[in-house]
């Protein structure tokens, strides 16, 4: 009766599993696989040069609408795309790397921080050969569909239809920026104290941020990326992403050095430029939280820097 | 390899598999030895070395502890164990606590340079088994147990793969048994039992793992954001927020925790073999004593066979049991992890567990009074206990003296400060909801004991149901990362 029993458990994965695709399928709401296949297959319609700017959540924050106006004046053949995805990293996105030569982009504004270079496994490295793991593409394919989003949206969804309200921060998207969307809470910016006390309550995260310049398998994918850019005739600016001086400061001097040390690694390699962010507005009344910069008026240096540093490649 | 990952689950079924299309006896033993030493390797990879020294070291030790007759020479051997076993346990574990301990004292004394950290990975479940394999050897000492027969069996009561990284902690008494057919005294001849996978064991090993990854994916692991914006940063939080914070964090450490052991106990059961629970409603104990009756058992019963007897107990004067009993909390707080939070946590358990033996047998008719025996007096018994067990919660979340002692505060002395509230509950209406529905699912199962064995025993047909309904909630509810078992730190 032992097959009966399997069949059992089958079935019930399948009731569970059909479940979670029926959501998905009458969800509003796509799934972020979904909105990057969508991207990628479209025409984007017009005959203008490409700028993607890629990068993790504080790439996001860069607002194109006002990069696209400033690079406007100067050179009305470029478009911005700004193609950041929340917790990206090298080697995320490498699996995204054909779909973007695809759209034939002229430039690429890559931003990087230390999180793009953390190392995954901590301290000791092992002696002996790792067991493989299951492929990468497979796991950030279940990491872009999350269910637990769907299925929270779904529920959403249906309480607004039938005209419940729950006080629910609607979440909405930019032009030019498909694969990251904005909450209420991605415009306010904190005060001083409230920064402080967020570098005193994430002091022992940040503390054990460990980056290792040697066999750094994410530096490799970066690596990968820049080497397929470049094949293919796209330029590739890497660009240091700002971070807020508390939570620098608490970031380890080892890791900081490895940072350095990869940078000038891709630069000299690579021959590119990298413009180097990571102070530029660490004192300033502009962050959200201690890594991300306010989308918010009184914020926008951020953008302009960014479009500013645009301008200067186009000029080349 | 973590239990909520893909990883385990194709493991697993490739292990039941071949254990089931291959009858050969010898061959089912040895191959679940290999399933898992590859299930120690696949996340540990060389610390494997370190399992399999502290098995050579127990099985060779064992047995020359039970040969000989000398005395001296059996307490020697049983040095040479203890000291190999907590060695290796306070060098990989302790090591840089202890380093950060002399540097804070060096300073102190204005010692210009500190003693670099080692940084050394910390081996995943070296707590656990090494308790297991010290339990063994001091059984064998004590004339309570014959030592193994053969290093193909201790090996596989040392590394089996269900428990083996965060327990239950089992007795080789307990496991030993259950991997013969037969045993014959004085003889070197075992045989060794065949593994079938029962239809019984099937049903009911599955009924109990998917209530651990309900308990772990569904409920742990969707109550912690709660808990981690609470207690990042408390500072500035109100007594509510506190007191929501650490009812969240009790409820997400026994889903953790419980969660696990079911998955080992359930993964176990299908491959033929019992593991005793670890977790009895804990949130429905009476007293402190009562709450170690039913909270990670396997710990809480070794502590007291190979801690707290040892030192004298309760047999000796009152006051040297109070002693007994902060020590082994002391130790027990310290085996969590190295850091003075759990020696925090361990000592106020110490502490409740003292006080309610002193105000027992200073004031016996305390235990007498009948209101305490009625329906009222047990649900104040209980309301009593939990207070105090989710106050010894909070250094368990709490790692920061500050934010620690500021929190404690907090849930002592309530402020009783109520702006806010709705809006923060509807911010967390999730895991707020998930606690709710968790203390209803955890009274039922205390007024119905036997649910998990009613439910496998029901019909095919409808059995597949609650397995469909506990799945659909763990896939509709899993954000796509599989959260690591806090246990696992330990």
């Amino acid at each position: 009766m032992n097959h009966i029993i399997a069949v059992s458990v089958l079935f019930s994965f399948c009731i569970s599993f059909g479940l979670l695709f029926l959501l998905i399928e009458i969800s509003d709401e796509i799934t972020l696989s979904q909105k990057i296949e969508n991207f990628y297959s479209q025409d984007l319609g017009n005959n203008k040069k490409k700028i993607f700017l890629i990068g993790s959540s504080y790439v996001g924050t860069l607002n194109t609408t006002l990069i696209n106006e400033k690079i406007f004046f100067i050179d009305k053949n470029y478009e911005v795309y700004n193609l950041a995805i929340t917790s990206d990293h090298p080697e995320k996105r490498i699996h995204q790397i054909e779909q973007i030569i695809s759209m034939k982009p002229n430039m690429i504004f890559y931003g990087v921080s230390f999180f793009d270079f953390q190392s995954t496994i901590e301290k000791n490295t092992h002696f002996l050969p790792d067991v493989p793991r299951l492929p990468s593409s497979i796991k950030s394919e279940v990491e872009s569909l999350n269910p637990k989003l769907i299925t929270l949206q779904s529920f959403r969804q249906i309480l607004v239809e039938n005209g419940i309200k729950l006080g629910i921060d609607s979440r909405y998207s930019l032009p030019n920026t498909p694969f990251f969307s904005f909450g209420s809470s991605s415009s306010k910016i904190l005060n001083e104290e409230q920064l402080r006390n967020d570098a005193l309550g994430k002091a022992d995260v940040i503390q054990n941020i460990k980056i290792k310049h040697d066999s750094n398998s994410k530096l490799f994918s970066l690596k990968e990326i820049i080497k397929q850019l470049n094949d293919n005739q796209i330029d590739v600016v890497i660009f240091v992403s700002p971070l807020h001086e508390n939570y620098i400061n608490f970031i380890p001097n080892e890791s900081k050095n490895s940072f350095k040390i990869i940078l000038n690694e891709i630069s000299e390699e690579f021959d590119i430029e990298i413009i180097d962010l990571l102070h530029n507005y660490e004192d300033l009344n502009v962050w959200r939280d201690l890594t991300h910069i306010s989308y918010n008026k009184k914020s926008m240096i951020y953008s302009e820097d960014i479009a500013h540093a645009i301008i200067k490649e186009i000029k080349k | 390899m973590l239990f909520n990952s893909a990883e385990f689950i194709i493991f697993f079924i490739v292990v039941i598999s071949i254990i089931t299309i291959i009858k050969h006896k010898k061959f089912q033993h040895l191959f679940i030895i290999f399933a898992s030493y590859f299930f120690f390797y696949f996340s540990s990879n060389y610390l494997l070395s370190l399992l399999i020294f502290s098995t050579l070291l127990d099985y060779y030790v064992a047995k020359e502890i039970w040969r000989t007759h000398n005395k001296q020479r059996k307490k020697l051997l049983l040095i040479t164990s203890l000291a190999g076993n907590l060695g290796l346990l306070g060098f990989f574990k302790y090591a840089d606590f202890t380093i950060t301990q002399f540097n804070i004292l060096g300073n102190q004394f204005n010692f210009v340079d500190d003693i670099p950290l080692l940084e050394l990975l910390l081996p995943i479940g070296i707590s656990f088994y090494t308790f297991q394999t010290i339990s063994y050897t001091v059984d064998v000492y004590r004339g309570k147990l014959e030592p193994s027969k053969s290093l193909k069996e201790f090996s596989l009561f040392v590394a089996f793969f269900p428990q083996l990284v965060a327990g239950p902690i089992i007795r080789a008494s307990e496991f030993l048994p259950q991997l013969r057919e037969k045993i014959e005294k004085n003889s070197s001849k075992i045989n060794l039992k065949q593994i079938i996978i029962h239809n019984s064991n099937l049903k009911l090993g599955i009924t109990i793992m998917a209530f651990g990854f309900l308990k772990k994916m569904f409920f742990a692991d969707n109550i912690a954001p709660l808990v981690d914006s609470i207690f990042t940063n408390p500072i500035g939080a109100s007594s509510f927020e506190i007191w929501l914070g650490t009812i969240a964090f009790g409820i997400q450490i026994y889903g953790d925790f419980s969660g696990y052991s079911d998955i080992a106990i359930g993964a176990a059961l299908i491959l033929g073999f019992k593991i005793p629970k670890n977790f009895n409603k804990p949130y429905f104990a009476i007293s402190p004593s009562d709450f170690w009756k039913r909270w990670h058992i396997s710990l809480s019963s070794w502590l007291r066979d190979y801690l707290y007897i040892p030192l004298g107990g309760n047999k000796k004067r009152s006051g040297r049991t109070y002693f007994n009993l902060l020590a082994v909390m002391f130790l027990g707080g310290l085996w969590h992890g190295a850091s003075w939070n759990f020696v925090i946590w361990g000592v106020l358990h110490g502490l409740y567990l003292g006080i309610h033996d002193l105000l027992k047998n200073r004031f016996p008719f305390l235990t007498k009074i009948k209101f305490f025996q009625t329906k009222s007096g047990k649900i104040l018994s209980i309301l009593i206990t939990q207070y105090f067990v989710f106050l010894a919660w909070i250094p368990f979340r709490i790692h920061d003296f500050d934010h620690l002692s500021y929190a404690m505060q907090k849930y002592v002395f309530i402020d009783f400060v109520t702006d806010n509230i709705l809006q923060f509950i509807l911010l967390y209406k999730i895991p707020v909801a998930l606690m709710v529905l968790f203390v209803i699912l955890h009274f039922i199962s205390f007024r119905k004991s036997n649910l998990i064995l009613n439910i496998s025993n029901l019909p095919l047909k409808y059995w597949f149901m609650p397995l469909a309904i506990i799945m659909t909630l763990i896939v509709l509810f899993y954000d796509g990362n599989p959260k690591d078992f806090i246990y696992f730190r330990f």
